[in-house]
């Protein structure tokens, strides 16, 4: 049995990436064409500008396209990005397939922040962030902070009790959660819309801020890639062959986990992507992180936008949260790749 | 070379090593005995830095093993672990890389002479015909010989080894006991191992070290693992068998 040649190029997926970006740009309640949905992308970058025929552009075409949709395609790209890096990574520094970037309280925590956020409402913006997504980040930071606390009091076997901080910690935040809401009950819609995920309310802003976050700490923890490699063949030996364990796994874990924060705060609880996406990558590319970090980083862009494509134009003039469609297309997908690739997970 | 000083171990309220002192000098074979439980596991993961032990009791090369970074730590010692549960379909190759961790920076990448140092591991391992193959699909004996060779990949002057042939059959028992007596002589180095045999300790290794109630026997094979010790430590009855020079016991 010699190894089966699994190739997926690099290439190849970023031409589907960009492809993806163009088509979806196009679709939703109102057609644009592929010309004009350039012509109007094209009229605002400064070189090009010269050359584009301004006529073609309808100016309700320009805003749909400016304001509304490429924000949303571009917002949703990189929160992909990021959640599937920060699943593959999670899953790595765990050595367990069930890690995923919400398991150190983020979710739970943003969930709290937004809870917070609707029952003592505030009017304040900050860098196109509501009053909702700061709460939220805050939140998520908060448990994050609290579940590390936890663990450094106690020596050895880190990785353990942190899983099951986190785990205790998210059951205790749930719970804060639902008393909040037994007293708001008005409020429940809000909140509950809010943890399912959407990118409605995507802006220039926010997509600088999500997309700096993103590149930064996917800069900062891509070179140690091949040290998740050692270390999923068990702390011991990562220690025998010259890797600080504990400092590694730390710092990998905390910059994930803020950037899934970030990503969090600006778009709600979108699940299913940084736990499926690198599932699926590994079918194709084995347990090598380098690849495993780039293609599922590049296939979570592609999904998410896909989802949310879905989510914004399914059904004419109203939304579904983005959070439903992944879970309600991937999982299929997932089980049917599972079932035809049993031999290996 | 190691020098423990005055070593004390405990798990928890468990004592297992009692202040002891032992030294390994020379490149060579040292054989670590004694019953299950004895603490010879115990002692092999604290100079190989994977048990954190106060400062002032392990030395490598004169220094004290505490103030040694990890990274420089597997320049100097490779550490061969006594059972190794594959979770993740790496290859074999790719596992022999990993080997080269302790050398390389963030960007370095395998070079020409590291691949054929790769190479000559895989081959005096016996392992060609595996070197594609997925280590999750390895007996459990092939998984020992690939962390054997992954072990001189590391190219360290010091190779610690928990129970190296426990799992193997007869032909690669041999083999890898005259592969670590090769690179014992010809590439000068030290070489520690765990042994439960007392016959591969009575004739292939150069020093032994057996460890009995907290405590520590060091000498030549012959002078330390005599029949009446031996029978009084593992608490069994057994037998001295001459063939030419060699001596072997039996139950």
């Amino acid at each position: 049995m010699g190894r089966k040649d699994r190739k997926i190029n690099i290439g190849i997926t970023i031409v589907i990436l960009a492809i993806v970006v163009i088509v979806v740009a196009s679709v939703g309640n109102v057609t644009i064409p592929l010309n004009e949905f350039f012509s109007i992308i094209g009229s605002k970058i400064p070189i090009i500008k010269g050359f584009v025929n301004e006529e073609l552009i309808i100016k309700s075409h320009s805003i749909i396209v400016l304001n509304l949709r490429f924000p949303r395609i571009v917002l949703s790209m990189f929160a992909g990005f990021g959640l599937a890096y920060s699943g593959v990574v999670y899953q790595g520094v765990f050595r367990n397939p069930m890690a995923e970037p919400y398991l150190l309280g983020v979710s739970s925590g943003a969930a709290l922040g937004a809870t917070l956020a609707s029952v003592f409402p505030v009017s304040i913006w900050f860098l196109g962030f509501s009053y909702t997504s700061i709460m939220a980040f805050f939140g998520a930071i908060l448990v994050l902070y609290l579940i590390f606390i936890i663990t450094n009091t106690r020596k050895g076997q880190t990785m353990n009790i942190l899983l099951l901080a986190g785990l205790a910690i998210n059951y205790f935040i749930s719970s804060i959660i639902s008393l909040f809401m037994m007293f708001n009950q008005d409020k429940i819609d809000d909140v509950y819309f809010w943890t399912m995920g959407s990118f409605k309310t995507a802006t220039y802003e926010k997509i600088l801020v999500v997309m700096i976050v993103v590149v930064v700490v996917i800069a900062y923890t891509f070179p140690l890639n091949r040290k998740l490699d050692i270390m999923l063949l068990g702390d011991e030996q990562a220690k025998s062959l010259g890797i600080d364990v504990v400092k590694t796994k730390r710092k990998m874990l905390v910059a994930t986990s803020l950037m899934a924060a970030v990503i969090v705060a600006s778009c709600g609880i979108i699940g299913f992507v940084g736990l499926i996406i690198p599932h699926l990558i590994r079918l194709f590319v084995g347990p090598i992180h380098k690849k495993l970090l780039i293609h599922s980083t590049l296939l979570g862009g592609i999904f998410l936008i896909i989802a949310d494509t879905v989510a914004r134009s399914i059904i004419p003039n109203k939304e579904i949260s983005v959070g439903i469609i992944t879970s309600i297309f991937g999982v299929p997908f997932f089980v049917w790749m599972l079932l035809k690739n049993k031999q290996r997970i | 070379m190691i020098r423990i000083k005055n070593l004390s171990y405990s798990y928890g309220k468990t004592l297992v090593l009692d202040k002891i002192d032992i030294t390994f000098t020379r490149p060579g074979i040292y054989g670590i005995l004694g019953p299950n439980g004895a603490g010879k596991s115990t002692l092999l993961k604290i100079i190989g830095g994977i048990l954190n032990i106060p400062a002032g009791q392990v030395f490598i090369e004169e220094k004290d093993i505490h103030s040694i970074k990890h990274k420089e730590l597997a320049t100097i010692i490779a550490y061969v672990p006594q059972q190794f549960i594959p979770n993740y379909a790496f290859t074999v190759r790719q596992l022999l890389e990993m080997g080269r961790h302790p050398y390389h920076g963030q960007f370095d990448s395998i070079t020409k002479e590291e691949n054929e140092l790769i190479d000559y591991s895989i081959k005096v391992t016996e392992l060609s015909k595996l070197e594609h193959n997925y280590i999750t699909e390895l007996s459990g004996g092939e998984l020992q010989r690939v962390m054997i060779a992954r072990a001189l990949v590391q190219d360290t002057p010091i190779i610690i080894l928990d129970e190296p042939i426990s799992h193997l059959d007869i032909h690669y028992q041999k083999e890898i006991i005259k592969l670590l007596r090769n690179i014992a002589i010809d590439r000068n180095k030290l070489i520690i191992t765990v042994l439960h045999d007392m016959n591969v300790g009575l004739n292939y290794c150069d020093y032994i070290h057996l460890i009995h109630d907290h405590k520590v026997t060091s000498g030549k094979p012959k002078d330390v693992l005599t029949l009446e010790k031996v029978k009084a430590i593992y608490n069994v009855d057994l037998i001295k068998i001459k063939h030419g020079d060699s001596e072997f016991i039996h139950w």
